[in-house]
């Protein structure tokens, strides 16, 4: 971020942190579609994305004195926005009946996506929304949120052994998808 | 584990956006102001904690007031009873002095001086400064200043007194002075118990503390449930998956030590809280399912920090033993979580690796609790004690704790036993 975006986003806190409506609309227009695709990365429903997505600017417009500046503020929102997600995630029914599905030498079957693969970001996008509820939140908080296994089993009450079984599943389902996209293409 | 995507990959979903209806920011304004307070889930115990000690305070002041008061109150009655006696005798003796007047006598002095000794003696002046004088005009009719009240408590006292009151034309003044005394003395015994029951009422100031383990043996109180022994099918349906590994876990009984202070509320009733630490051991053993073979092990271990709160009646306080039911609450933070792994991956019972995780504990952990005490004094203030217990460990759905022995069955039976030191105690 540069030094004029910095001092942009600054003014916008303090003017949150005073209550202040347009501020907070800058705020919310700033940050609001990518929110929005993070918990839609969560509930693969749009309307519960949205649903979330408002629950978490609340939370961040009325704790957002508790921010001391240290860290990225972005960094600092997507952990409100995930912990929301997750929240949400916890109180499904299909949470309660968490199985270790599989287990097998994940090495072995391991794949990177590069950047040179022919499939675009959104396809990845919607491939991850595709997945099963609980190896999707594992994926998304393990890849993408860049969470360690022992807190994703304490974040989810899961053994650790549940969690990797859960991302291996994860990750045979959306190779699944993918070669179903190239096909397509 | 390794991530699926690079870095580039990852950044780029992290910033993918997906388009919102042009009306959104209405549509958030709107939950914003209709949304009311949330109150977090610890403002309830610690407003429950703070109402506790509210009303003991209160209780306990209304206590020592009620104490004051009612000394006063016994205090008082005495003196109307003494006063209304002494004057009572003083116009019964006034009269005999006059019906059987014939002489003055050494006996009239006696009297005289006996009844002068008497501070609530109202008419001792009008006695002693007609002593010498002419006995018959000494007043002996009532006293009309008294007050209705003063009256009514007299009337009270001679309906218990009327019988010695009644002149008696051969009893001679002595016999009535020594009489008086009698009854003096048996009022002044009457008035100690009086204080000695009602220092029995008087508000308690008995502190305890005392420190509390509960363990039981191992073999008793973990199970081993076995995991992952499953044939399963694929997403697809078809075909079935063997899982390789299986595990055990065990969850152990919860071990805790604190220390808590009592604070007596009546005679037999009491309020008690403090500080209480609280270990939580589960052993997770993951092996290979065809050859039984020991992969890895977790070993959890949760440590609890809590404030017990429980309400405790004595209903029966001997100089030795003591028997008492108490019910309360326990508010558990947890402090950290560590998890030790080790992986045996040539298969013999020595691990080859070990690493060790520690994280934070989230959310409240609060317990509703149950116990029948029995306490044993060994010596002056000290006491042993065993209280076996009923605990029931409440989910918490917005923070679920970590699995273990609380979360897998929330209704424990426990033992507890520790040394209660009663200070303050006379």
């Amino acid at each position: 971020m540069s030094y004029v975006e910095s001092d942009a986003l600054n003014e916008i806190i303090n003017g949150c942190k005073n209550n202040n409506q347009k501020s907070q609309k800058h705020l919310y227009e700033k940050y609001s579609k990518q929110m929005v695709a993070l918990c839609f990365r969560y509930t693969s429903d749009y309307e519960e994305a949205r649903d979330l997505m408002h629950d978490g600017f609340i939370k961040i417009f009325s704790n957002i004195g508790s921010y001391s500046g240290i860290g990225s503020f972005e960094g600092w929102m997507k952990r409100v926005f995930v912990n929301i997600s997750l929240d949400y995630i916890k109180k499904q029914p299909q949470y309660t009946d968490i199985e270790v599905l599989e287990y097998t030498e994940i090495e072995k079957n391991d794949f990177i996506l590069e950047e040179e693969d022919d499939i675009s970001i959104e396809d990845i996008y919607n491939a991850i929304k595709e997945l099963p509820n609980i190896a999707r939140t594992v994926f998304n908080l393990f890849n993408i949120e860049g969470y360690s296994i022992s807190e994703i089993s304490q974040e989810l009450n899961m053994t650790n052994v549940a969690v990797r079984s859960q991302h291996h599943r994860a990750k045979e389902k959306l190779k699944e998808i993918l070669k179903r996209v190239r096909e397509k293409d | 584990m390794k991530k699926i995507f690079n870095e580039e990959v990852i950044k780029k979903i992290d910033q993918f956006e997906v388009n919102l209806p042009p009306d959104d920011w209405i549509a958030l304004l709107a939950k914003t102001n209709a949304k009311r307070r949330i109150v977090p889930l610890w403002w309830y115990p610690v407003a429950a904690t703070i109402s506790i000690v509210l009303v003991i305070g209160i209780l306990i002041s209304i206590s020592i007031n009620t104490y004051y008061n009612g000394n006063v109150l016994i205090a008082k009655k005495f003196h109307y009873e003494q006063y209304h006696n002494t004057k009572k005798i003083i116009d019964k003796k006034n009269r005999d002095v006059i019906q059987s007047f014939k002489s003055i006598t050494s006996e009239e002095n006696y009297i005289a001086t006996i009844l002068t000794q008497r501070d609530s003696f109202n008419a001792k002046e009008t006695f002693e400064n007609n002593i010498s004088g002419d006995i018959a005009n000494i007043d002996c009719t009532e006293n009309n200043s008294a007050t209705d009240e003063d009256n009514t408590i007299a009337k009270e006292i001679d309906k218990h007194n009327v019988e010695k009151h009644v002149i008696n034309s051969e009893k001679s003044l002595d016999d009535y002075a020594k009489d008086f005394i009698k009854e003096e003395d048996f009022r002044n015994e009457k008035s100690k118990d009086n204080h000695k029951n009602g220092s029995k009422k008087v508000f308690a100031r008995d502190f305890y503390t005392f420190a509390n383990s509960s363990v039981l043996p191992s073999k008793l109180d973990s199970r081993g449930v076995r995991d992952n022994n499953k044939i399963l099918s694929s997403p697809n349906g078809g075909q079935s998956i063997i899982s390789p590994l299986y595990s055990k876990t065990s969850h152990y009984l919860p071990v805790s030590a604190g220390i808590i202070v009592g604070i007596p509320i009546v005679d037999r009733l009491s309020i008690s809280t403090g500080l209480q630490y609280t270990y939580l051991f589960s052993k997770t053993s993951n092996y290979e399912n065809t050859s039984d073979v020991l992969v890895s092990t977790n070993e959890q271990n949760l440590h609890y920090l809590g404030v017990p709160i429980s309400v405790n009646y004595k209903f029966l306080n001997k100089k030795i033993v003591q028997l008492y039911v108490s019910t309360g609450t326990t508010i558990d933070k947890g402090i950290s979580k560590v998890d030790i792994y080790r992986y045996y991956e040539n298969g013999v019972n020595m691990p080859d690796r070990q690493t060790e995780d520690k994280s934070k504990i989230k959310g409240l952990q609060m317990s509703i609790n149950a116990s029948l005490g029995a306490s044993i004094t060994i010596f002056k203030g000290f006491s042993l004690y065993v209280e076996p217990k009923i605990s029931w460990y409440i989910p918490n759905a917005k923070n679920p704790q970590p699995t273990s022995k609380i979360t897998t069955s929330p209704f424990l039976f426990n033992l507890s036993g520790g040394l209660r030191w009663d200070f303050g105690k006379k």
